[in-house]
């Protein structure tokens, strides 16, 4: 039976999307890892947090790797990228030399099947980027280009979200697999990378809260009923299906929890959507029938307009 | 004289650790935080409101210490008092976290160190033992009745300056309820035997980890009074086994200084060598010079010598021991979990109550914005020990953040005095049993459930060489 080797590692981050993936019900991470699908059995060969090993010795990470045979690996990063002191900053070993972090990912994903970026700060920067910036603070696709594609011709692929919801991250590697198996239907992706599977629509679109939004029912402080709009919300321009899929086994949301999405899964994140509580609330413009033209009156720019001003703020810049 | 270097995994954060051996005995040690990612600089200039979001990001760990820190600190900047029932929703939220948190050290991260191929106790065994495969399920538990409250985990939604955005209703209360009656039942019946025997086997066998008792904690869990002496864990300084006070205010806090002779300042980057006088970015904070050790260890004995120095939960006991030590530190974990188990039921009926009067719940009140200088601190126990959170703010906005985390103190470097960290003590002593040193040396470091607030979690050794190549970053 082939073995499909999972790399997983953290760069700047708070281990935030590991306790995620930790939390995944069904399946379990313990099942995930202990499934076979055709002839390939999936194991996690490297993650800080759930492995046997017990420290690092010499060689480290690169000995599970440098094993001509074992190029048949998945290559996972969670946290961004320092390129600021990047020499000082973040090294790693590779076949005796000490490289950058930037580097050491750059060769890395040379051999690997698939490259996944977990979490806004893998993704994109993420909180670490927010100004000042004191440790240059890049996403993995900022450092491998957008052009990069792996050796099965995926490009890098994002799956956003401060933390990401572990179906995401779980359903986005199964995709994956199915890809490099030719027994799954191509990865559709957006423009910023992420599958379409669990960011084609806004969180709004599967708000339970959408309903007061359409009868103008507005909070006007927190704990009382309504749609959390006035308040700052910013589900009318942030991408995911989190609303309805819940988190930690379907217990609850941010919205269910009565408070107001921030936008963590875009690029964005967090400079573009702050404040992220507007207090007092911003009166609304009462204008029949309420959406997109309400949003946009708001300041909070419809969805065409969000991704324009995306496109000239972001470092990105909106490449496919 | 041997040296070892080496970074410990399954441990939240970046630490890399040097021993020196002698024979079959440490004979010196560092522990180097290597990480720094500026997060209390980003949070200047935020909005007061948004900066509470920012501070959850610190660590996806303990994410909900970290808001709950901040936000507590935010309202006393702004004068405010959270309602009753935000309170009691907050501490519901708290207990399930430290339940999971400590499941997740006890099962997952540190008990693999006692099972095969290193120890003998088979059920804490990596991806077999039947404690760890259910303490997987059991953190998820718990975690679970958490976000019933915080709508997620981590990098919790609800918690808001003011109070929290959720509501208190029955149905809530109840599937909360249900979950950790599930968790307590396990708790006691399969982890607490299990860690008793591990105990049991190790406390004589294992000569690992002992230091001064030293300890600190700020204590957690407030009732609706808010006075930190009514805390369920009370706040309190122990100095060589004796508890010399428990005046958070007045006796604790202000008392806390930080020593940065042997931390990095700002960017100063790249010196990494533990010969160069400066080798960590961890700052050195003391207790009037003391170097103190926080975590459950502490919170237990405190709490011990001021309820007749000893704690039951229903048929187990809690003695402090001669002196902390590793096996001392994994079980005070262990047992804490049981006694969270079992007081969260009381915080259930607080709740009860509270609906019970059949009054408007308020959950949330509304700040003004205060233009001028304010400064507010939060001071509380993330599951590895104290945290403290300080602002100062001007016009509703952050004007400067100070976090103190738990492996601040635990981990900390030398001070001016030259006085090692508690970490370094800890390691100091022990005495190598297994064939491979790095085992025990591993053991000893994990016990204090390490959690560089914000893990950066890289990673190069050179083992044998003096120098610490893996230079991160984080707050």
């Amino acid at each position: 039976m082939k073995e499909l080797k999972i790399l997983w590692l953290q760069g700047q981050g708070c281990s935030g999307c590991s306790i995620s993936l930790l939390q995944s019900s069904y399946p379990s991470l313990e099942e995930f890892v202990e499934t076979s699908l055709r002839e390939l059995k999936i194991n996690i060969n490297f993650h800080p947090l759930f492995m046997p090993l017990n420290f690092l010795d010499e060689g480290g990470i690169s000995k599970l790797l440098c094993d001509p045979q074992s190029d048949n690996f998945l290559f996972i990063i969670e946290g961004s990228i320092p390129t600021r002191d990047s020499d000082k900053n973040l090294t790693l070993h590779i076949e005796g030399e000490e490289i950058p972090f930037a580097k050491y990912i750059e060769k890395i994903s040379l051999k690997a099947l698939a490259v996944m970026a977990v979490g806004t700060c893998a993704s994109f920067g993420g909180i670490n980027a927010l100004d000042p910036d004191l440790t240059g603070a890049r996403g993995v696709r900022e450092i491998l280009g957008s052009n990069h594609r792996s050796r099965k011709g995926l490009p890098v692929i994002n799956v956003p979200g401060c933390p990401p919801h572990p179906d995401w991250i779980l359903g986005t590697l199964l995709d994956i697999i199915l890809y490099i198996l030719d027994i799954g239907t191509p990865i559709e992706l957006d423009e910023y990378n992420r599958p379409k599977r669990f960011y084609a629509r806004t969180v709004h679109e599967s708000c339970p809260l959408a309903g007061f939004f359409s009868e103008t029912i507005f909070a006007k402080k927190f704990g009382e009923q309504g749609c959390l709009l006035a308040l700052g919300c910013k589900g009318p321009v942030a991408y995911g299906d989190c609303p309805e899929r819940k988190w930690n086994g379907g217990v609850s949301s941010c919205m269910i929890s009565g408070s107001v999405c921030i936008g963590c899964t875009e690029p964005g994140f967090p400079r573009e959507f702050m404040p992220f509580i507007y207090y007092p609330p911003k009166p609304l413009p009462l204008i029949f029938p309420p959406p997109a033209s309400v949003v946009q009156l708001y300041g909070l720019y419809g969805r065409s307009m969000w991704e324009e001003l995306l496109k000239k703020k972001t470092r990105l810049g909106g490449q496919a | 004289m041997k040296e070892i270097v080496l970074t410990p995994t399954r441990i939240e954060g970046h630490l890399t650790v040097k021993v020196v051996l002698e024979g079959r005995r440490v004979v010196e040690a560092f522990t180097s935080g290597t990480m720094y990612r500026g997060i209390e600089l980003l949070m200047r200039g935020r909005t007061l409101a948004d900066a509470v979001f920012l501070a959850s990001r610190v660590c996806g760990v303990c994410s909900l210490p970290h808001s709950l820190a901040s936000v507590t600190a935010m309202e006393r900047a702004l004068g405010i008092v959270p309602p009753p029932a935000a309170i009691i929703l907050r501490n519901l939220m708290m207990y399930a976290y430290l339940i999971y948190d400590h499941i997740l050290h006890c099962c997952i991260l540190a008990g693999p160190d006692y099972a095969p191929p290193h120890g003998v106790i088979e059920d804490l065994k990596w991806g077999e033992g039947k404690v760890f495969l259910e303490g997987l399920k059991m953190q998820r538990k718990a975690l679970e009745a958490s976000a019933i409250f915080s709508g997620k985990f981590p990098h919790s939604a609800s918690i808001i300056v003011g109070g929290v955005s959720v509501n208190l209703d029955p149905q809530k209360l109840f599937t909360f309820a249900s979950r950790l009656k599930e968790a307590k039942k396990w708790v006691m019946e399969v982890m607490i035997p299990t860690f008793e025997k591990l105990h049991e086997k190790y406390s004589s066998e294992l000569i690992s980890g002992e230091r001064e008792a030293n300890l600190i904690t700020y204590g957690v869990l407030d009732d609706t009074s808010l006075d930190p002496a009514r805390r369920v864990f009370k706040p309190g300084v122990i100095i060589n086994g004796a508890l010399i006070t428990t005046d958070l205010f007045n006796e604790i806090e202000p008392y806390v200084q930080e020593d940065t002779t042997y931390t990095y300042q700002g960017r100063e980057l790249g010196n990494t060598s533990l010969e160069h006088r400066k080798y960590s970015y961890v700052k050195a904070p003391r207790y009037r010079g003391y170097v103190m050790e926080t975590g459950p260890l502490a919170r237990l004995w405190v709490n011990a010598l001021l309820s007749g120095g000893k704690i039951r939960v229903e048929t187990i006991e809690w003695k402090p021991p001669r002196k902390p030590n590793t096996v001392e530190r994994v079980y005070a974990r262990a047992f804490e979990t049981a006694f969270l188990c079992s007081r969260v039921f009381d915080e259930i009926e607080n709740a009860l109550e509270m609906l019970r009067k059949r009054e408007e719940l308020v959950t949330w009140i509304p700040w003004r914005e205060v233009r001028g200088e304010s400064s507010g601190v939060g001071l509380i126990e993330a599951a590895r020990g104290a945290l403290k959170h300080r602002v100062e703010a001007g016009n509703f906005t952050v004007k400067s953040y100070e976090i103190i985390s738990p492996t601040t103190w635990n981990a900390s470097p030398r001070d001016k005095y030259g006085k090692r960290g508690a970490v370094e003590e800890a390691l100091v002593n022990t005495e190598i049993q297994s064939n491979d040193p790095a085992v025990d040396i591993v053991r000893v470091v994990r016990a204090f459930d390490p959690c560089m607030a914000c893990a950066v979690h890289y990673i190069t050794i050179s083992r044998g060489s003096p120098e610490i190549r893996a230079a991160t970053i984080s707050a």
